[in-house]
């Protein structure tokens, strides 16, 4: 008995070790092969299947239009489980598998040691939700692109809306001194001295407060002595929820924004709903509130595949990387991995995908990544903001 | 017989010794080389195969690090028995120090690889330290707060050093001599090599005092204590030890990833720790490869099925403990014969062994004491009754408000047998467990052999002379008998770790020593024959004796023995009495604690009877006998 069953076992395990050994490669005729590396499991599993689902998608949509150079395209789903280890092994994985490009992954440190196997593979790939700066700013790579913006990208955003659309002269910025609160703080910064020289706007309190804290009255109090138009708060929604709260006691009615990290439903419990209303925040658009043609298609197929909508901004991403790449293929009029990453970086113009054009800098950042401004309504879930 | 085959049979692949008719064929007799040769081959030859991707040679990489990482628990949780479900603790503080001294002051890989072993184990010995005496569940969720703590404190990024929850990335790669690691092959042989190195140590280790004493702490930690094993130092080394290869891990999967964050060293993956050692087999060495093996390819194997992967993992793991609960690999110690203990230089046939370890009768006398095979005692300081061995002056001890032992002066003279006598709750047991160090005594004080033994911990005592059996038989039961007794002599033993891996002369002499007296004592209480069985698998009687020679092996002066006849037959206990008288003309001194009292007055030369924790007479066996408080305390007063 019990060496039939190892007999067993082990015939299993030849099949599956031959099965998992035929690999389908991307010829000069067939499909075009794609992976896509994704946290199937693990910590990350929900985000992960909703990202394969938002690249059936976009695969569905591609095909239909009549996929690129004539052929279709085809992606094979690799998981990283959302470990290192298993992002490297999953990074070879689709290496052996010699496909064209690879999008993925969601998490930085996840996304980091493929990227290095990628590179040192010269294969490109496309990250979708890895938000990290040092992702492209620490080292140069040549093969690695994302299309989701980084994570001081919102600094730009907030400083175009705050000046144009919202019309603030006196701005306030504040951040907690993170790395990546830090990070915003600058980028908004640096992204409003244009504004400044132009004489549009001034800023008039730039500090840092102490995460962990409880009392933030001598920050609030220094903050309403400036009385700004605006108050953008870049840290996390512990201290942002104590902030906001402390700031209406003293009086102090400017529009509160918030980073990303900053405004969530926790914060609306730690502020008070009657507090939390109101209060902006930068973030990447829901697929939802995203308004491109394209957009509106890949929403009715999604709804009618899967009947629900990714209630996350990074799956979108992931469909726009297979955008990206489909897109340099075809304005490369190549399959080759080179050719793909010189058109990415320099030759992009005119290729859009369903957050926007799809556009890169040298590092491999998304120009211009599409943000949008939410708002707390009434019932405390986020809104579009409508200025 | 070669290095290499004596550590093939040690791990279980080696040639059984021919035994009688049995014909010596070429394969027999070089079955452990082969084995050897065709494994070292197809793992030099794995990366070479046809249709061989990077994918694959990664795969056998991370098998690699697993490996390694299941042989670093395996000392803790396979050969010691302490469970350890913080062990990514040691792993992640060996890939962070890689990761900070060689991003910051870019200190080569290479150099990086001892250092990170290093200071993981220092860690260990800071961190387990205050908690080794806690005993498997509590000692386990220590471990798992330990593991935690690091991943946590890592993600805080403490001093800007970790780099928070995206951890540190731009490592480099190792360097040898010139030769730069980068690609998957390099990195895939890189590894191997450095396992083949640790696994040699560790089979060395496994088979030498101290990977012994590991298995009699894992076995029975007081049994061990009271054969002389410093229980408490070698948790704490095999923690050191454990550690410090963990910490190789950690160095080999910074520099092979390039970058590290706390994602990699979560809860999850000290349980496949643990996963991998229970699946290969607690203290297999082959068994951790295996398990590793089991534990990253399985996963791979099943990537396709995407969600349903992990199902199919878990169930694999599931059929495999069902149908083979010890484990893929289980380590096998009987059946190897004396070979499988692993020890050079012993005589072919195993009989020319007992007369080795016949010892020295100068051993037996009180002044040569003072020094026992190297061991050195403290100076004498108590003046002492003429012609004591052991006296007891006012022993007491309380648990909280109840007196167990109250005022008792014991007298043991040398070379005699004194009997302690009492009804049950009396308190007996409890006062040999002040004279051989198990409880402190409240107050009063122990004297022996001129030295003031009170409070001194178990296995000092030991050392010092006085070795004893349990009422309720405490043996290493998953050991063979010869082991159980080799754990005598391993208090006047000295080799430590490093002179166990090198194989030094002094330590192989001292092996063979040990070995020795071990099979002297086994054939002096009969059980010769039953050398290579596993203890628990004796009759009960035998157990006894096997209990008796592990303590003979200890060369006492003094042997403690708590009721040894108890649930021997008539015939048995004669024979026992017979046993006993013999040890006396041997030259020891006998205490016993017996309720048989045929056996008490045929051969006590003193008796001492012991109530409710105090003595209540003392004197030769026919005055006691008669004496009217004794037979109160047995029968009950009667009434006038």
């Amino acid at each position: 008995m019990r060496k039939a069953v190892s007999v067993l076992l082990v015939c299993m395990l030849a099949a599956v070790l031959f099965l998992s050994g035929c690999a389908k490669k991307t010829g000069t005729t067939g499909p075009i092969q794609i992976a896509l590396q994704a946290p199937i499991t693990g910590d990350y599993a929900y985000e992960g299947q909703m990202a394969k689902q938002s690249v059936e998608v976009a695969v569905e949509m591609i095909n239909k239009a009549g996929g690129v150079l004539g052929r279709q395209i085809e992606v094979t789903v690799v998981d990283d489980a959302s470990t290192p280890k298993d992002s490297a092994i999953a990074a070879q994985k689709a290496v052996s598998m010699k496909v064209v490009a690879v999008i993925g992954s969601y998490g930085s440190s996840v996304t980091e040691p493929a990227a290095d196997i990628y590179e040192k593979n010269k294969m490109v790939s496309v990250g979708y939700g890895c938000t990290a700066v040092r992702l492209t700013m620490d080292k140069q790579r040549n093969y690695f692109f994302r299309t989701c913006g980084r994570d001081d990208a919102q600094g730009l955003f907030f400083a175009k809306y705050a000046v144009e659309t919202m019309g603030a002269k006196r701005i306030g910025i504040m951040h907690d001194n993170s790395t990546f609160g830090k990070g915003v703080a600058e980028e908004a910064k640096k992204a409003l001295q244009p504004y400044i020289d132009a004489k549009k706007c001034e800023i008039v309190y730039y500090d840092a407060i102490t995460p962990g804290e409880k009392d933030f009255s001598a920050a609030v109090t220094k903050l309403g002595a400036t009385k700004p138009d605006v108050w953008y708060f870049t840290g996390y929604y512990p201290e942002a929820g104590l902030l906001i709260r402390q700031a209406r006691d003293a009086g102090l009615t400017c529009p509160f924004i918030g980073g990303n990290a900053a405004v969530n439903e926790d914060f609306v419990k730690i502020a008070g709903l009657d507090v939390a209303k109101g209060a902006l925040t930068t973030e990447e658009p829901l697929v939802i509130d995203v308004t491109t043609t394209l957009a509106g298609q890949f929403r009715d197929l999604y709804q009618q595949k899967f009947n629900t909508l990714p209630d996350s901004p990074w799956p979108v991403y992931a469909a726009d990387a297979l955008y990206a790449i489909v897109g340099a293929i075809g304005k490369a009029n190549s399959t080759d991995a080179d050719t793909i990453a010189t058109t990415l970086h320099t030759n992009m113009t005119g290729v859009e995908g369903i957050t926007g054009p799809l556009l890169f800098t040298a590092q491999g950042d998304r120009e211009d990544v599409h943000q949008v401004m939410y708002e707390v309504a009434a019932n405390g879930k986020l809104v579009l903001h409508k200025p | 017989m070669g290095i290499t085959e004596s550590m093939l049979k040690r791990v279980g692949l080696g040639a059984n010794k021919p035994s009688g008719d049995q014909p010596v064929t070429f394969w027999s007799k070089n079955r452990g080389w082969l084995l050897l040769a065709v494994t070292g081959a197809l793992f030099a030859a794995y990366p070479f195969l046809p249709f061989m991707t990077d994918y694959w040679i990664d795969v056998a990489f991370f098998v690699g690090v697993y490996a390694l990482l299941g042989l670093s628990l395996n000392i803790v949780l396979g050969e010691v028995g302490l469970f350890d479900l913080g062990h990514t603790a040691f792993y992640a503080v060996g890939a962070y120090v890689t990761a900070i001294l060689n991003t910051t002051l870019h200190v080569p890989i290479i150099v990086l690889l001892p250092l990170s072993a290093l200071v993981a184990a220092g860690f260990a010995y800071l961190v387990t330290s205050p908690v080794i005496h806690l005993k498997g569940d509590y000692l386990c969720i220590v471990t798992i707060g330990i593991g935690e703590i690091v991943r946590l404190t890592m993600t805080n990024n403490p001093f800007n050093l970790t780099g928070g929850p995206n951890g540190i990335n731009g490592i480099g790669g190792p360097n040898l001599f010139g030769l730069a690691i980068n690609s998957s092959t390099q990195f895939y042989f890189y590894t191997w090599i450095i396992i083949g190195i640790i696994i040699f140590c560790l089979v060395r280790l496994q088979h030498s005092r101290i990977g012994r004493a590991w298995n009699y702490i894992r076995e029975d930690e007081t049994a061990a204590e009271a054969s002389g094993v410093d229980v408490r130092s070698y948790k704490l080394l095999a923690f050191v030890l454990g550690a410090a290869l963990a910490g190789v891990a950690g160095n080999i999967y910074a520099s092979k990833q390039m970058s590290v964050s706390p994602q990699s060293f979560t809860f999850i993956e000290s349980s496949l720790l643990f996963c991998i050692v229970l699946l290969g087999g607690l203290g297999s060495i082959p068994g951790c490869i295996l398990g590793a093996a089991v534990v990253v390819v399985f996963p791979e194997v099943f990537r396709q099925f995407a969600s349903y992967r992990l199902l199919f993992f878990g169930l694999a793991l599931m059929l495999m403990m069902i149908f083979r609960p010890g484990g893929i690999w289980p380590r096998k110690r009987e059946g190897t014969g004396l070979d499988g203990l692993g020890i050079r230089g012993l005589p072919k046939k195993d009989e020319d062994l007992i007369p080795l370890g016949k010892p020295d009768p100068s051993i037996l006398k009180p002044a040569s004491r003072a020094v026992v095979r190297g061991v050195k005692l403290p100076p004498v300081t108590v003046a002492m009754d003429e012609g004591m061995l052991l006296q007891t002056h006012g022993a007491t001890l309380k648990f909280g408000g109840l007196t167990a032992v109250n005022n008792f002066d014991l007298n043991v003279r040398t070379g005699k047998i004194t009997s302690l006598i009492g009804p049950n709750g009396a308190g007996k047991t409890t006062l040999f467990n002040m004279i051989t160090g198990i409880y402190k005594p409240t107050s009063g004080q122990i004297d022996f052999l001129g030295r003031d033994i009170t409070g001194l911990k178990p296995h000092t005592i030991v050392s010092y002379g006085i070795a004893r059996t349990f009422q309720n038989i405490r043996l290493f039961p998953s050991l063979t008998c010869i082991e159980n007794i080799m754990s005598g002599p391993h208090c006047h033993a000295r080799s430590g770790t490093w002179a166990a891996v090198m194989h030094t002369i002094a330590e192989v002499r001292e092996e063979r020593d040990i070995v020795a007296t071990a099979a002297y004592r086994l054939d002096q209480v009969g059980l010769w024959k039953y050398r290579n069985e596993l203890a628990k698998n004796l009759p009960y009687g035998k157990q006894r004796y096997l209990e008796i020679a592990r303590a003979l092996a200890t060369a006492p002066h003094l042997l403690i023995l708590d009721e040894p006849s108890s649930g021997l037959n008539d015939k048995e206990s004669e024979d026992l009495m017979v046993l006993l008288q013999a040890l006396v003309k041997e030259g020891f001194t006998l205490l016993l604690i017996e309720h048989h009292m045929q056996v008490v007055m045929g051969i006590s030369d003193c008796i001492a009877v012991m109530d409710m924790g105090q003595k209540i007479a003392e004197g030769l066996p026919k005055d006691v006998y008669n004496n009217q408080r004794v037979i109160e305390a047995y029968l009950g007063k009667e009434d006038d």
